[in-house]
């Protein structure tokens, strides 16, 4: 009985140790920034078309409190945000400010997806994009290739069509 | 690696080799013991019991975990060959208060099945017990509205409220666990289990922090330890050996 007894107590004291470990919140480990790849390409014939690197492109998030530009160097693929205060985005794009070659106005127009990601997360928004217009300046087209962005970092989301000669 | 992790994979491997050391200590024989003549014990007829209980987890861990609150109790009846007819129940919920996260969740929740023990009987006034068991377990959670806030360095801060909602949770059960008789129907005991939820994609939109009775509810397979005091009245019992 006293052995018994004994190990009743080891156990309550370990158990009440053990689980004294689960107070805190748990670290995030999903990610949370939700980006759209996008990739620009350049036409090399009227049907065949080939990743263009673009040396010194500029990208510029117009946000409600002004306008937050990003240079890239030898760059074909980008990662951008969608703002998730709004059903649409707007990006400034120049593919070579080097030549000081006029700025294109890229507008993402989406439905955003309020997703749970976990306690230790919380909330984030994946989008579904809906349409995307532009100006013509540098920019023959864009094709959405897959509407659904979430936090899958593996996937091109969008494609920029590049005029020959910007 | 998270604090909780190294908890986890530190106490699950202690407590199953500390289980398996008391083990033989729970079976250890008396000196009447007939095991090791060979004998072969008569048929016994222990009667019926009735045991009810609690898990004295529930009011230690109220105190310790300060976002969780359950308790627990369990009821058996013993049935024939062994095998033990048992229901429990309980109540109990979670809040969570981060930064970017707030709500709160009760509920309640029963759990039925059955526990076969594996001891053999010495005689109808043994009923310790060491058994291995099944349970089914259903319940029905009340979430309050979540606010949330998402944080973007570039975009802005985006607050919301996500609405109210019932749902329920269905899950299964592996049990192991002994239990002793200390004195004169007064009995404790531990029981390991594992759960497995059912319907874990019904709840995927907000999974609560935790549920009463089964645990984790954004996990799909929980760990679980209790610890229980309980009280037995038995009647018909057919002599005494």
């Amino acid at each position: 009985m006293t052995k018994i007894l004994g190990a009743f107590c080891a156990l309550c004291l370990l158990v009440v140790v053990g689980t004294s470990c689960t107070q805190e919140r748990l670290p995030c480990l999903t990610p949370k920034t939700v980006t759209m790849k996008v990739k620009t390409v350049k036409w090399v014939n009227s049907s065949l078309t080939t990743d263009t690197v673009l040396q010194t492109s500029l990208w510029g998030a117009v946000t409600e409190t002004g306008t937050r530009g990003y240079g890239y160097a030898g760059r074909s693929s980008y990662a951008l945000t969608l703002s998730p205060v709004a059903d649409s985005s707007v990006w400034l794009f120049a593919p070579d400010t080097a030549t000081g070659t006029p700025i294109d106005t890229l507008t993402l127009h989406y439905e955003r997806v309020l997703t749970f990601l976990s306690n230790a997360c919380g909330y984030t928004y994946y989008f579904n994009l809906q349409s995307a217009t532009n100006t013509t300046h540098n920019i023959d087209s864009v094709r959405i290739l897959n509407a659904s962005i979430t936090n899958n970092a593996s996937t091109n989301h969008l494609q920029i069509y590049v005029h020959p000669n910007p | 690696m998270p604090v909780q992790t190294i908890c986890r994979y530190t106490f699950i491997p202690i407590l199953s080799a500390f289980f398996c050391l008391c083990s033989p200590q729970v079976v250890a024989q008396t000196e009447n013991d007939t095991t090791d003549t060979g004998k072969k014990p008569a048929t016994l007829h222990p009667g019926r019991q009735l045991s009810v209980g609690f898990n004295l987890m529930g009011p230690v861990l109220n105190n310790l975990v300060t976002n969780r609150h359950g308790l627990d109790a369990t009821a058996d009846y013993y049935l024939k060959n062994e095998y033990y007819a048992v229901l429990e129940g309980g109540a109990g919920g979670s809040e969570v208060h981060y930064s970017d996260l707030k709500y709160t969740t009760n509920n309640y929740y029963i759990c039925a099945g059955f526990n076969k023990n594996i001891l053999t009987r010495e005689s109808n006034k043994d009923w310790d017990m060491m058994f291995a068991g099944l349970r089914a377990g259903w319940a029905n959670i009340n979430r309050s509205e979540a606010s949330f806030i998402v944080v973007d360095s570039l975009w802005g801060i985006k607050e919301g409220q996500s609405p109210a909602k019932s749902f329920q949770a269905l899950w299964l059960e592996l049990n192991l666990g002994m239990r002793v008789e200390l004195y004169k129907g007064i009995m404790a005991g531990w029981n390991v289990r594992s759960k497995f939820i059912m319907n874990g994609k019904s709840f995927k939109d907000l999974q609560p922090l935790y549920i009463s009775g089964f645990g984790r509810g954004d996990k799909n397979a929980v760990f679980d330890f209790n610890l229980y005091l309980c009280y037995a009245i038995r009647w018909n019992r057919v002599g005494e050996r």
